[in-house]
């Protein structure tokens, strides 16, 4: 692996922020590619749009993340209450009941539009104007100066249609002077410095994306989406524990909170109890296998993908393959999933070595940073 | 002359279109009070007299039962300078009479013309008024009666400095807007208004700068001047024409009531029964018109000082407020940078980037063939 010196390892601290200028050696060659003289400042963003949360890397050092869920007030009477014509993040989920809640994401794409960019029908335009909406709010909150020229790189879903990568692009050049997109895993496994024969597992809400790197540049042949992500766990565990929850009453969004603070795979595990209530009355259930089951619920299915990708490589390279599985995403969060992963690949692929990323939220964010800082001027200025 | 109450009720729903913009936003701020449950009820109030509150409480009431489609109530409290009977075209009975208890309030209450929707009492008998009358159990019952009939009470109440009723009144509304006259209303006696208003404790929706003849209102004004001329010839308009003083009484406007509508509506300068802005057809037309001309070059001057103070009172809310702007953070970078000769695989990387901008440049065209 490359030892880089990557935008987000010199952001990490502010403290120790030093002023680059064109005479340092790191320096690009702007001025050589014959791009205008920018003294203003150059604010880089790495995006990660998904479909759970959305997150975002800045080279000031801005570091956010906020569930991708948008809410607007349902009347008058609700927009008096909370003072705020739009709701984002923690906030909306917070205050649902008085919001019209829209999770604009969906299945890794904006839900405002269908395979080929049509729109469907009046809630699909909503969608549409929450997702614009929540990408203006996660350029806000990275808190770009009004002075500096701000690129962005934004990880889109690969399999994203023109119509949603167009309402992207036309969100973020409101307030972005130059912006590209960029396959999600492709950011992750460049973030890292892992771009030769990699697998990329990255496991988000909607979509879990498997993705080989071999020296170049990911093709169509290389990724594969699958929908058993983070809400199909959901909905499994939803439906295991109505099941063994009898006369408890529940929502996704109570499902989906257990889910994070509980969610693992081992065979071993502390006994998981939580207080749900039957009746108006808080009752302690022991969830314990039901949360097991639904969260190895993906497993099979992550396997079979890579399977897929392994036995069309390279067969002098498809054991360094297996033994370089890069596991990112929000759904990489899972206690003990890599090690659950690589039980199953020796029962079907015949062994391999599965690595959970360091920071599973940031890694799109981080990667398409650094995409974006090495970005040579003359693109940027092209496509502004 | 006779009194046509359809005449005059055409005559004032048209007054209202020809004010563009001022009816609509003041109902459609009152608009925002509205719940489900209890009514809002909004007061119109002025410093002193001849704000135009009168014709403003009027238009905001027409606006929102015509744009809302539900009943809306206006009351009339200024009962000894009474003017909603005359420009709706209503009985003259309303407020003082109940009060007074020679009515009835059913027998006061009268539907708008032309306004299905709007119930008015207006003020009544014109008298002075009486001190503690409006904290009365009385006309706590008639607002209380009223409110069970409309979403929206609106009362158009007498100038606060002048009648300390009108702020007795305040307790029995949710918020008040206060009516200012440009070139008319002091601003010791708005801010002394202002306090009264919000010592009171309840929210104030705002306030109205009336009779603006600043450069975004001169169009309006200069539209409402050329109609009412224009229509001044129909005997129904007849009680607009300022220095008439032969306007019919029946009509319940006296001559101060026409000044202040006249104002309220962009009538100009301050206007006296000396100096009126439309002489009548007897008096001495060069003198008039000498008069005009130098009182417009002054209004000129004016209108060029306010314009001025209030871009350089802009200015210093920008620069005032600018203290708790979040600027954002800078970046650690003062250039654009690249890749780094000292890169690691550098070829390999470049050919990625080139890559990766290649296929935005085809998104680009792509979205550029099928927008």
């Amino acid at each position: 692996m490359h030892k880089t010196d990557s935008p987000q390892a010199r952001v990490a601290s502010r403290e120790d922020v030093v002023e680059i200028t064109p005479k340092s050696g790191r320096q690009s060659s702007a001025a050589a590619n014959g791009a205008p003289k920018q003294d203003q400042g150059v604010l880089y963003l790495g995006i990660d749009l998904g479909t759970s949360r959305t997150s975002v890397s800045a080279s000031n050092g801005v570091r956010e993340s906020m569930p991708s869920f948008v809410g607007y007030p349902k009347d008058v009477v609700s927009r008096k209450l909370l003072k705020k014509d739009v709701l984002y993040g923690d906030e909306a989920i917070e205050k649902r009941l008085s919001l019209e809640l829209f999770r604009p994401l969906g299945e890794g794409v904006i839900k405002g539009s269908d395979g080929n960019g049509e729109i469907k029908n009046g809630e699909s335009a909503a969608n549409l104007k929450a997702a614009r909406d929540l990408i203006g709010e996660i350029i806000r909150r990275a808190k770009p100066r009004k002075d500096e020229l701000v690129y962005a790189v934004i990880g889109a879903p690969a399999q994203a249609s023109i119509k949603n990568k167009q309402a992207i692009l036309e969100v973020a050049r409101e307030s972005i002077d130059s912006v590209m997109l960029c396959s999600e895993p492709f950011s992750v496994a460049y973030g890292l410095d892992w771009l030769d024969d990699v697998l990329v597992i990255d496991i988000g809400a909607g979509t879990t994306d498997l993705c080989r790197m071999h020296g170049t540049m990911p093709e169509e042949s290389d990724q594969i989406t699958i929908t058993y992500a983070g809400d199909y766990v959901d909905n499994q565990l939803m439906e295991r524990l109505k099941k063994s929850c009898k006369d408890a009453r529940f929502s996704i969004q109570m499902v989906k909170s257990i889910k994070e603070k509980y969610s693992n795979v081992a065979r071993v595990m502390e006994p998981v109890v939580v207080d749900l209530p039957v009746n108006g009355k808080p009752t302690p259930f022991d969830i314990t296998e039901d949360l097991r089951s639904a969260c190895r619920s993906i497993i099979p299915s992550i396997v079979e993908g890579m399977g897929q990708l392994i036995a069309t490589f390279d067969p002098e390279f498809q054991d360094r393959l297996k033994n370089r599985v890069l596991l990112a995403g929000g759904g990489s969060q899972i206690s003990g999933l890599e090690k659950a992963i690589e039980e199953e690949m020796e029962q079907h692929l015949g062994g391999g070595r599965v690595m959970r990323i360091e920071e599973p939220v940031y890694g799109g964010a981080n990667g398409a940073l650094k995409i974006a800082h090495d970005m040579p001027a003359e693109y940027w200025e092209k496509l502004k | 002359m006779a009194f046509s109450r359809e005449r005059t009720k055409g005559n004032a729903l048209r007054l209202l279109e020809e004010l563009p913009g001022i009816a609509d936003v003041v109902w459609t701020a009152v608009l925002r009070l509205s719940d489900e449950g209890a009514p809002a009820s909004v007061l119109f109030t002025a410093p002193e007299k001849r704000a135009g509150t009168s014709v403003l409480a009027a238009a905001t009431a027409v606006g929102l039962a015509e744009h809302q489609r539900v009943p809306v109530c206006l009351v009339e409290t200024n009962v000894q300078r009474p003017a909603q009977a005359g420009y709706f075209g209503l009985e003259t009975k309303g407020l003082s009479d109940v009060l007074d208890g020679r009515a009835e309030l059913e027998e006061c209450v009268q539907q708008a013309p032309g306004c299905a929707s709007l119930l008015v009492l207006p003020a009544g008998t014109p008298r002075a008024p009486l001190f503690g009358e409006f904290t009365t159990e009385r006309l706590n019952s008639i607002l209380a009666r009223l409110k069970t009939r409309c979403r929206y009470l609106v009362l158009d109440a007498a100038p606060l400095l002048d009648h300390v009723e009108s702020r007795v009144l305040l307790r029995h509304v949710d918020t008040a807007l206060l009516v200012l006259r440009a070139r008319g209303t002091r601003l010791d006696d708005a801010g002394r208004a202002l306090d009264i208003l919000v010592k009171s404790g309840i929210p104030v929706l705002g306030s109205i700068f009336n009779a603006d003849r600043t450069e975004h209102n001169a169009r309006a004004n200069r539209l409402f001047m050329k109609a009412v001329r224009a229509e001044r010839p129909r005997p129904g308009l007849e009680p607009l024409t300022l220095g008439d003083e032969t306007a019919p009484v029946e009509t319940g406007v006296t001559a101060a009531e026409r000044e202040s509508l006249w104002a309220a509506n962009g009538g100009g300068a301050p206007v006296t029964d000396a100096a009126p802005l439309e002489a009548p057809a007897a008096a001495d037309e060069g003198t008039d018109a000498a008069g005009r001309r130098q009182i417009d070059i002054l209004e000129r001057r004016i209108v060029k000082l306010t314009q001025l103070l209030e871009q350089t009172e802009a200015d210093l809310r920008r620069i005032a407020a600018m203290k708790n702007v979040d600027l954002g953070i800078a970046s650690i970078y003062r250039s654009v940078q690249g890749l780094s000769s000292e890169e690691g695989a550098l070829a390999f990387k470049r050919s990625i980037m080139k890559k990766i901008f290649q296929a935005n440049v085809e998104l680009k065209t792509a979205i550029a063939r099928h927008p």
